[in-house]
This record gives structure tokens, C-alpha cells and sequence, in this order.
């Protein structure tokens, strides 16, 4: 039984006696669109994902790991996307997907973590800054007015939401439930302490609208997280409540495929596969929330056009991504393509990266989210006057 | 009368006090200096375990060697099976792990274990890993964490679960015998994590020349499979010409010559003592045991320590242990799950948990013994645990654990044995009016003070 929201309800009157809330509240929020934010951990090879048949030198760059037609489905005679991605090949011909390509964060090195600290901290630098820019869109006057909430499917706090209080994160328990006594007493105790507190509040905030993951068919009481599917499905049945969070962040790793990715199966392609499944069951379980959802997908950086010795690919630069939904303005490839040959790569090894990975996010955040351009470039991105949002990704 | 120092050395630089570990402690430093002796007895839970080789020679051979021409593509059942027996492998060194750092009286050096361990990862995400990564922290890492740094970093870049796990046993030099027979070559996982994690940092001046060299270099630095393709004793460490990329490579400026093993073996032990290594090493003790920023102060002494001793591990930590920054009352650092549940556990008699309940719980913590989600290991910054999911797990765990105590100490002895003068006035008094005696040992798990260290 959940006995949760009771306290919570007592918790936050008490704040509004005081004059504030200092943590998050899912009953307040009027935003009516969604958000989701999907992190691919560990490097996606987009030249697998979205290969460029006809590119001459697509082949001779990648040998022993090219994809040929049998491998894939077709988008637009030029670019194709493996044969995994089935339901984003679906959405885009419904044109509920767009898909940008030789597109990276402003970050010219190759290491994953770092890639990755930018990836979330919105800056040019992987220790600039340490909150992260979904936390601090969320925590943007467009947004705080609306009382937006955000959250992660986690264990952890992912760092792209990293300083906002208006975020919190959930994964399914199967240990029992502590009694009512025992939070009201931790509520008390814990008001010394700010960071675990809001923390704390924030969990309590999460768990009063939490699916009941045993209805969700996956096993245990209150289920498991277990695979990608599952988070995405637990993430579907918070967004599609009225009063659920506007923002969601999904996690998937399994990219870093250094040896044996394979090419029309393996590897690589499972992992494809269990992202196009996660994202299919999403779109399922928001129902009519779907129309009012933008998913964008994006990875730290891509890997090289060549395969390496070990019928893998090492770190690269330039990669794929992916904004699909019912919001979404799709059926579109958004690039300006660089070309495969070595004179055209990036350092004579890698996808040149041709399109700053805020652009896209900058033009969702502004048309989709009505986050004004100046907050847009000075907070959220900061510095990033100079990389203009794409405009018309999304519809009405 | 327990001494807020006595506190800190149990907690912040053990894994939280036994019952009577903190009266025991007369003097805090020399409490933790004398951990850091080479003479320490092994820990009686990891006696017994497979050795290495053993685990290669019994186990890979399902797959009938690595050699190809005589490899038959195992059965489905055959797969199975094996996993099943090196899940089973895994499970057992968890529980040794769990149960070193539960029964340890050596607690400051566990967790220099851990965290040597954790900077030189290796991780049962990638599948066949389950059976090396005990192995690897029992014959890798633990002889060493008080020893040199470069003889760390070999023997940690020597084990074969470290080459399976970056994938090197798979990078052969293009010109090698191997290289120009076949159309295989280079694969720069270990050259680069070796540089970007184990050695010079991210900021350390290296260039992608500089890890395409050293990949070159690494060509041949692998482990003798079942099948003794090129000689060798099965499961153990191999310098292999026939797959080594011949010639000098230069990294960081410095040319290095043909010379066999000779040349790879320079070439660590030259980045093992290089200053942007002593500069990463310093700040990353700190932080793991300090504070998320733990100041210039300490991270400049640490760095200077390991310089002037050649990375001498044992030195470093001993000037980490004399930094008055160490001492500071404010409990900074937040535990990580792992170092959360054993502190829970070893502040109460024995308690009846399945072993594997516990790997559970740490799975629902979302950090299942060695199972680090890359190789940069696990996060090690508050805001990443301090989760909101995080805390939740914490209070559920403390309240399970309230009601599984057979003999139920009273809150006040369990205040005193595990926080000590950590303990706040408000924790004392939420205590005292309880509803019942197991939920004010629940609020004392539960307690910030508790999770923080």
C-alpha cells in the first residue's frame, strides 16, 4: 500500500507556512509536454546506427564492418538505418523522427567520461561545471513558474541534472516499504542536513505517483528495473500522469564497442535493438501523452570510420542522433555530411563532426519548452550565443 | 571516553567500528599507520579461492582453446554451462569480499583495496569477466597497496583479466608476423585507459599519437589462452613477438626502441612516475577519502610525497594520514553503497543475511560488487549517490535490517559504538522517543551522520 503521499501532503504544508517549498511537488506542475532525454553510455557507433550507403567511400572506410543493404532499411537513398532500429525506421516514415547526423558536443577528445560530463553539463569543459543543463532548464524562470518537475529512472542522479532541487530519481525496491512512524521521524531528522533532505523529499515525492512495477510484468513485488525496456516503460507511467514530471532522463550503456560489434547482427546490433524496443515501448505506454512528447537520444561522441584490429572501433568524434515523438516535426535527416574519405575525416580517423550538438537541444528547449533565447544561451549553455537553435523540429 | 579522532579514523578511513573497535583506538594514527605494514595476515574469507590460471586452464577450455582452426563454435548448452560456472565463481568471490570487509581488523587497508581496485577496474559487465575480477583484486591489487606504484600498475596491466577486459589480447600489431599474415591490427582500448585512468589523467599532456603509439607498443602484451598457442603457462601473463608491433615508437617525446618486453615494461614504468600521474594519483586519494574538493593543500603534499619516493604507495598514504586537512570534523564525504551496508552490518552482532540478499541489495543500490560501469570505475562524488532514489534505498535497508536484529542492542550503545561522538544532540533525542525499540535503530542506520563518513 502506498501510505507515502500522506506525509508528503503534511511535509509540504508545513513548507508553505514558511513561505517556500525546498523540494520538488508533482501535484503543482501545469506543463502538459514532455521531455525525455535518453543518455547512450559509452559511445554509439552512428555509422552503424545510421550508415551512409551511399557514400563512395562509406565501404572502403569501414571494411570487414560495412553494412550492406540486407543489413538495413532505408531512409532516403543516401543514408539508411540498421535493421534493429525498426520502430525509429517506422517513426520516421510516420514522421515522428528526425535524425541528425555528424552531429557532437563541443568536446574534441576521446575519453568517455569526460565526453560523457559534457554531454550533461551543457559546458565546452568536462570540470567547468558541475550541475548539469536539463537541471538547469528546469530550474529556468519559463520553467519554475510552471512548477516542472524532473526525473531520472536511476539509481544514481545522473549529472545532467546535477543542482536542480526540482529533480529527483526513482528505480523499483523490493525491499518492504519503511512505516509511516519511521519517515515522519526521518523527515524531522533530516532537516539539518539540506542535501539529504531534499534528497529524501524528493524520493518521497517520487514514490506517492510510482507505477506498481508488479503490475508491470516484471517480476517481484515491486519489480526491477532490469533492462532498458523496463525503464522505459516505468518512465512512460510517470510522464503520462497529469501531474507527472515534464522531464525525463533514461539511461543505456553497452556502446563501447571495442572488439566483434558486428554488423547486420552481434553485438552492436543487440544493443541497437534493445534501444529501438525501449523507445517502441515508451511511445506505448505514454498513450496520448505521446503527442506532446519530444524524445531526444544522443551519445558522447562517436567512433572511428575505420574498423580497428579486433573487428571493433575505437573512439571517434562525430556521431548520430535521434529526436523522435508525437511533437516531433520529423521524417527528416538534418546534416550537412562531411564525407568518409581520410582527407574528409576529423584527424584523418574520424566522423568530422559538422552540426554542435546544442543546436538541436537549444531549438527544442526554445519552441518546444518556450525557454527564452537569452537564458537559453547564457545559463543553461552557457557561452553559446554563437550556436544558434535549430528552429521547426517540433510542431504547434 | 571516545575522541572524535578515534571517531574519524574508524569511519572515514575504516569501514565504520565494530563493537569495541573505537575504545581500542589509543592513539588514531598510529591506529591506521600500523595497517599499513607489508606483514598483515591475509583476510581468513579469501583463503581458498581459484587461482587465475586455474580458472583459465578449467574453464576456457570448454571453448576448446583459442586457437581457430581447432576451435569448434561451442553448443548453446556449452555456453550456458560455462557461464554458469564462472557466475558461480563470482558469487563466491563477492561473498569473500563482503565478508573481508566485515571481519576485517585491518579496515584502513580494505579500503585502500578498494580503492586501487576501483582505479584499476575491472567489471562484470563485459560477461566473462565473472570469473577473473575476484582473482584479479586478490592477486593484482592486494599485494600491492602499500607498495610501489609502477609494480601496482604492472601487475594490475599484467593480469589477464585486465587484458580481456580492454581487449588487448585481441591487438596485434599490423607488421607483427600475425599482422601480416591476417588483416587484423591495433586496438587502443588498454593503451588508452592505461594513460587516461590508470596513469597521466585525462589533463595528463598525452596526444592521440601518443595512444596510438603505446597501442603499438602494448601489441603482444597478453595471456596464454588454453591452447599455449605460442608456448606459455596456460593463464598466465605472455609477452607474445609474433603479434608485437616491431620498431621504436615515440610517446611523450621520448623514443623508445625495439627491445622485447623490454620496451612496453619502460614505458610503464616511465608514465608510472611521471609527474601528471603523482598529480592524478594525489587528487583522487583525497577526494576518495577526504572530500569531493579536499583543497590544494593536502593534494599538493600527496603529490610531492609520491615524487620524492618514486611512488611509493605506502609513503603517499602515510602523508595522507599526517595532513591535518584528513581530521577535519565536518563529515564530507558520503559512503558508497558498499562501504554503507558493511558499516551497517559491523556495528551489530551477527545478523542472519544471505549473501547473496546482500549482493541484491547492493544490486538495488545500483552497485553489485565488481560490476563498475566502466572502466573509469564507479562515480565517486556525493550528488551521484546522495540520489533521491539513493537515500530511499538507505532508509528501506536500515528498517529491514532493524527488524531481522535477533538480539536488539539499545539505541543508545548502538549510538555509542558506531557514531560515537559523531552522534548529534537531535539524533540522540529522535532516538529517545522512538515508537519502539528496532525503529530507533533504524533512525541511527538512517542518520545522516550514518551515511556520511
Amino acid at each position: 500500500m502506498w501510505s507515502r503521499r500522506s506525509l508528503l501532503k503534511s511535509a509540504g504544508a508545513v513548507s508553505l507556512t514558511l513561505g517556500f517549498l525546498p523540494w520538488l511537488s508533482f501535484s503543482a506542475t501545469t506543463v502538459e509536454r514532455r521531455f525525455v532525454f535518453v543518455i547512450l553510455r559509452g559511445a554509439m557507433d552512428g555509422l552503424a546506427a545510421v550508415p551512409p550507403l551511399g557514400d563512395p567511400g562509406y565501404r572502403k572506410a569501414r571494411g570487414s564492418i560495412a553494412l550492406g543493404r540486407s543489413d538495413t532499411l532505408e531512409l532516403d537513398g543516401f543514408f539508411a538505418i540498421h535493421k534493429s532500429l525498426r520502430f525509429l525506421h517506422e517513426a520516421f516514415k510516420d514522421g515522428e523522427l528526425s535524425i541528425f547526423h555528424a552531429i557532437a558536443t563541443p568536446y574534441r577528445e576521446r575519453s568517455h567520461f569526460d565526453g560523457q560530463d559534457i554531454l550533461e553539463n551543457g559546458g565546452i569543459r568536462a570540470l567547468g561545471l558541475k550541475t548539469g543543463w536539463l537541471g538547469r532548464a528546469l530550474d529556468s524562470e519559463a520553467l519554475t513558474s510552471k512548477s516542472a518537475t524532473g526525473l531520472a529512472i536511476s539509481q544514481s542522479m545522473p549529472m545532467v541534472f546535477w543542482g536542480s532541487a526540482n529533480a529527483t530519481s526513482w528505480a523499483p525496491s523490493v525491499m518492504p516499504d519503511a512505516a509511516q512512524g519511521l519517515l515522519e521521524r526521518l523527515s524531522y531528522l533530516y532537516e539539518d542536513d539540506p542535501l539529504i533532505e531534499t534528497a529524501f523529499q524528493n524520493a518521497l515525492a517520487a514514490d506517492a505517483i510510482a507505477p506498481d512495477m508488479s503490475m508491470m510484468g516484471s517480476g517481484g513485488r515491486r519489480g526491477l528495473l532490469g533492462n532498458f525496456t523496463t525503464a522505459a516503460k516505468a518512465a512512460g507511467a510517470f510522464l503520462s500522469q497529469q501531474d507527472g514530471p515534464t522531464f525525463a532522463v533514461l539511461e543505456i550503456t553497452g556502446w563501447d564497442t571495442h572488439a566483434n560489434q558486428g554488423t547486420g547482427s552481434g553485438q552492436l546490433a543487440n544493443n541497437l535493438e534493445a534501444l529501438d524496443g525501449g523507445l517502441k515501448t515508451l511511445k506505448q505506454t505514454l498513450g496520448k501523452t505521446w503527442a506532446g512528447t519530444t524524445v531526444f537520444v544522443a551519445t558522447e561522441f562517436g567512433r572511428t570510420a575505420a574498423a580497428n584490429g579486433s573487428g571493433g572501433t575505437d573512439h571517434g568524434t562525430g556521431s548520430a542522433a535521434f529526436l523522435l515523438g508525437g511533437a516531433v516535426n520529423g521524417g527528416r535527416i538534418i546534416v550537412d555530411w562531411p564525407g568518409l574519405k581520410s582527407s574528409q575525416l576529423y584527424e584523418g580517423r574520424d566522423l568530422r563532426p559538422t552540426l554542435d550538438m546544442r543546436a538541436p537541444l537549444k531549438g527544442v528547449l526554445h519552441d518546444f519548452l518556450e525557454i527564452p533565447t537569452a537564458e537559453l544561451s547564457g545559463i543553461v549553455f552557457p557561452n553559446s550565443a554563437l550556436v544558434k537553435g535549430l528552429k521547426d523540429l517540433t510542431r504547434g | 571516553m571516545i575522541t572524535i579522532e578515534a571517531a574519524i579514523a574508524a569511519t572515514r578511513f575504516g569501514l565504520g567500528p565494530r563493537t569495541g573497535e573505537m575504545a581500542a583506538i589509543i592513539s588514531p594514527e598510529k591506529w591506521l599507520l600500523a595497517q599499513l605494514s607489508n606483514d598483515r595476515q591475509e583476510e581468513p574469507s579469501l583463503k581458498g579461492l581459484p587461482r587465475t590460471q586455474t580458472i583459465v586452464s578449467e574453464y576456457l577450455s570448454t571453448f576448446g582453446g583459442e586457437k581457430r582452426s581447432r576451435r569448434r563454435e561451442p553448443t548453446s548448452e556449452q555456453r550456458q554451462a560455462l557461464q554458469k560456472k564462472l557466475a558461480a565463481i563470482y558469487r563466491r568471490e563477492a561473498s569473500a569480499r563482503f565478508h573481508a570487509g566485515l571481519e576485517t581488523k585491518n579496515p584502513f587497508r580494505e579500503r585502500l583495496v578498494h580503492f586501487w581496485s576501483d582505479h584499476f577496474t575491472v567489471s562484470i559487465t563485459k560477461p566473462i569477466l565473472s570469473g577473473f575480477v575476484g582473482a584479479f583484486e586478490r592477486e593484482a591489487i592486494r599485494p600491492h597497496v602499500t607498495g610501489r606504484f609502477e609494480d601496482l600498475l604492472m601487475a594490475a596491466c599484467r593480469h589477464p583479466a585486465m587484458i580481456l577486459y580492454l581487449d588487448n589480447h585481441t591487438s596485434i600489431g599490423p607488421n607483427s608476423p600475425a599482422g601480416r599474415r591476417g588483416n587484423r591490427g591495433l586496438n587502443e582500448n588498454l593503451a588508452r585507459e592505461i594513460l587516461e585512468l590508470h596513469t597521466l589523467g585525462v589533463n595528463g599532456g598525452y596526444r592521440q599519437k601518443d595512444v596510438t603509439n603505446f597501442a603499438k607498443v602494448l601489441t603482444g602484451w597478453t595471456f596464454t589462452g588454453p591452447d599455449s598457442r605460442f608456448g606459455g603457462k596456460v593463464g598466465e601473463f605472455q609477452f607474445v613477438w609474433q603479434l608485437h608491433e616491431p620498431g621504436s615508437h615515440r610517446i611523450l617525446g621520448k623514443s623508445y626502441r625495439e627491445n622485447g618486453i623490454n620496451q612496453p615494461a619502460k614505458v610503464l614504468r616511465d608514465i608510472a612516475n611521471h609527474p601528471s600521474t603523482a598529480r592524478h594519483i594525489a587528487l583522487k586519494m583525497a577526494r576518495y577519502f577526504i572530500a569531493d574538493d579536499p583543497g590544494k593543500g593536502v593534494v599538493g603534499r600527496l603529490e610531492e610525497a609520491f615524487l620524492e619516493s618514486r611512488g611509493d604507495l605506502r609513503h603517499v598514504t602515510e602523508t595522507l594520514v599526517r595532513s591535518p586537512e584528513a581530521w577535519a570534523p565536518e563529515q564530507k564525504k558520503f559512503k558508497q553503497p558498499f562501504e554503507y551496508i558493511l558499516s551497517t552490518l559491523r556495528a551489530v552482532p551477527a545478523v542472519e543475511v544471505e549473501d547473496d540478499k546482500i549482493l541484491g541489495v547492493l544490486s538495488l543500490m545500483g552497485q553489485r560488487t565488481f560490476s563498475a560501469p566502466s572502466p573509469a570505475g564507479w562515480p565517486d562524488e556525493t550528488l551521484f549517490w546522495a540520489s533521491p532514489d539513493g537515500i530511499m534505498r538507505r532508509v528501506e535497508w536500515s528498517n529491514a535490517l532493524s527488524h531481522r536484529l535477533r538480539k536488539l542492542p539499545s539505541y543508545e550503545d548502538l549510538i555509542a559504538e558506531s557514531l560515537g561522538p559523531l552522534a548529534s544532540e537531535k539524533l540522540k533525542k529522535v532516538a529517545s522517543r522512538a515508537e519502539n525499540r528496532r525503529q530507533a535503530l533504524a533512525l541511527v542506520f538512517a542518520s545522516p551522520e550514518f551515511m556520511r563518513r
